[in-house]
């Protein structure tokens, strides 16, 4: 079967492509910025001196860190709209479905890179927070999370990596992001080679994007003033972290 | 209950691990004055320092500050202990020094004095950098204010840490073996910033193997030994040849 560059150009420029790659990549983007946000607060939980919290997220990070993310999309797609009935409205989308999904395991898997970067931070940083007369919320907020940023940009690019490519998985679940399209072409022309290969293009583009943006994130937490935007003008310091005041 | 001095422990107490690492410490400093800590490591010194800051809980006794007890609100009358918060604020009081510095390793020089002042006294940005100018000139490093932490000697970093401790004006200055952790040819530098730093008149209580400063710059020497104070002197007293027999032990070992 000869390759037919004609189909591939086609669907590269379709618009049903272009959708596709945005709900991938919406929906990954969404994904990620919930489970870091969910993630900080189930690390914080895991390090608690409360043993309650401690157990509880543990449990929840046990629990899906086991869990398939396929079996995920489908239980929380299949079977909780019969346990929860505001979920059979229309609102409870194919797009809802995946987004809860995903934030359930990726928040799970974000909560072990959180704790652990947080653990990385020097615990001189704290008391030295605590010595200048911070409360502990500053030496969260000034302190110790920009500093754990650093160790995790390349661990957390990595998960956003994934998930951009995991959010195929809810074709099975009929979003219909980039691999749902993809097949759905297939299935009419059985043209498999141009097809996919065009949904390929996608993923590489958006994955290399997302690679460059994290070694210009990894480059702005070098901490050197070399790299610094600002210059030997005392006034023209460009800062960070601490301008709420 | 009234006296003149600046900070002051009584009956002051630690335990970690089931083991009592301070034993009733009464410490007390006057305004100006400073007193040098010696004793061997794990004697307790650097934890009533720790206490003494509010870095650290105790275990028993009161720390006062002009004699008023700090850790402790009243409240209608009725004491009850103070908040994160409310500790957070009474610890701008007291300036802390740490032997490995603890600079914040994402902020430049600047920065890390800025942080202080306009997070927690809510400073104008620029009423601080004044401020802060200063400081840096004073310490020798106003050329370094844009280098990161990891950009600078030690000696340089620990001199920034001074100059970080003091812009929230405390009104005494703890100092953790602020040497202990630089190389021999760095260890002046940062001695002459505490000199001229006593020689203002700031309250200071400096934990020290530096034999040398505790005889040339403080006004008093305390020696400890296992969780107690064992000795208090002049150092024209502490250092000389009838000095009681554990100060002249732990002579021995240091010098």
């Amino acid at each position: 079967m000869a390759f037919d560059s004609a189909v591939f150009w086609d669907a590269l420029f379709s618009r049903s492509y272009l959708n596709g790659a945005f709900v991938a990549l919406s929906l990954a983007t969404l994904v990620q910025f919930f489970a870091i946000v969910i993630g900080f607060f189930l690390a914080l939980g895991r390090e608690s001196q409360k043993t309650v919290l401690r157990y509880f997220t543990s449990a929840y990070v046990w629990v899906f860190r086991a869990i398939p993310a396929l079996l995920i999309l489908i239980l929380v797609w299949n079977v909780l709209p019969q346990l929860v009935p505001t979920l059979r409205s229309s609102w409870f989308t194919p797009y809802m479905g995946a987004l809860v999904g995903l934030t359930l395991l990726e928040a799970a898997l974000m909560t072990e890179i959180i704790r652990s970067s947080l653990r990385s931070v020097d615990k001189g940083q704290k008391l030295a927070g605590k010595a200048i007369g911070l409360t502990p919320r500053q030496i969260y907020w000034h302190v110790l999370i920009p500093q754990m940023i650093r160790v995790a940009i390349p661990p957390t690019g990595n998960q956003y990596i994934n998930m951009i490519k995991m959010t195929s998985l809810a074709s099975v679940i009929s979003l219909q992001e980039l691999l749902y399209v993809a097949q759905q072409n297939v299935s009419r022309t059985f043209s498999y080679m141009e097809y996919y290969s065009a949904a390929a293009v996608y993923y590489l583009v958006i994955v290399s994007v997302l690679m460059v943006i994290q070694a210009r994130l990894e480059k702005k937490y070098m901490w050197t003033s070399r790299v610094a935007p600002g210059n030997f003008d005392v006034r023209n310091i460009k800062t960070w972290g601490i301008n709420n005041g | 209950m009234a006296n003149n001095y600046k900070i002051e422990t009584r009956q002051l107490a630690k335990v970690y691990h089931g083991q009592q690492v301070l034993k009733s410490i009464d410490f007390s400093i006057s305004p100006g004055e400073v007193k040098a800590v010696l004793g061997p490591s794990g004697s307790g010194k650097s934890t009533m320092l720790r206490l003494m800051s509010l870095l650290e809980a105790s275990d028993g006794g009161v720390i006062l500050l002009d004699g008023k007890e700090l850790g402790v609100e009243v409240v209608n009358g009725r004491a009850r202990p103070s908040t994160e918060i409310e500790l957070a604020r009474q610890r701008t009081r007291l300036g802390f020094v740490f032997q490995s510095f603890n600079l914040f390793p994402h902020m430049n020089v600047m920065e890390n004095l800025l942080l202080g002042p306009t997070a927690v006294f809510r400073k104008p940005r620029k009423e601080a950098q004044y401020e802060a100018e200063v400081l840096l000139k004073r310490v020798g490093l106003i050329d370094h204010c844009n280098k990161f932490p990891s950009e600078l000697s030690g000696g340089q970093q620990q001199r920034v840490a001074i100059a970080r401790a003091l812009i929230m004006s405390p009104e005494v200055m703890f100092f953790d073996e602020p040497t202990s952790a630089l190389d021999p040819e760095l260890v002046r530098e940062v001695l002459n910033v505490m000199e001229d730093l006593a020689d203002s008149g700031m309250t200071m209580v400096v934990v020290t193997h530096e034999t040398g400063f505790a005889r040339e710059v403080s006004d008093h020497v305390v020696l400890f030994n296992e969780g107690r104070i064992v000795e208090e002197a002049t150092p024209d007293n502490f250092f000389s040849a009838d000095a009681p027999l554990p100060v002249k032990q732990f002579l021995q070992h240091v010098m």
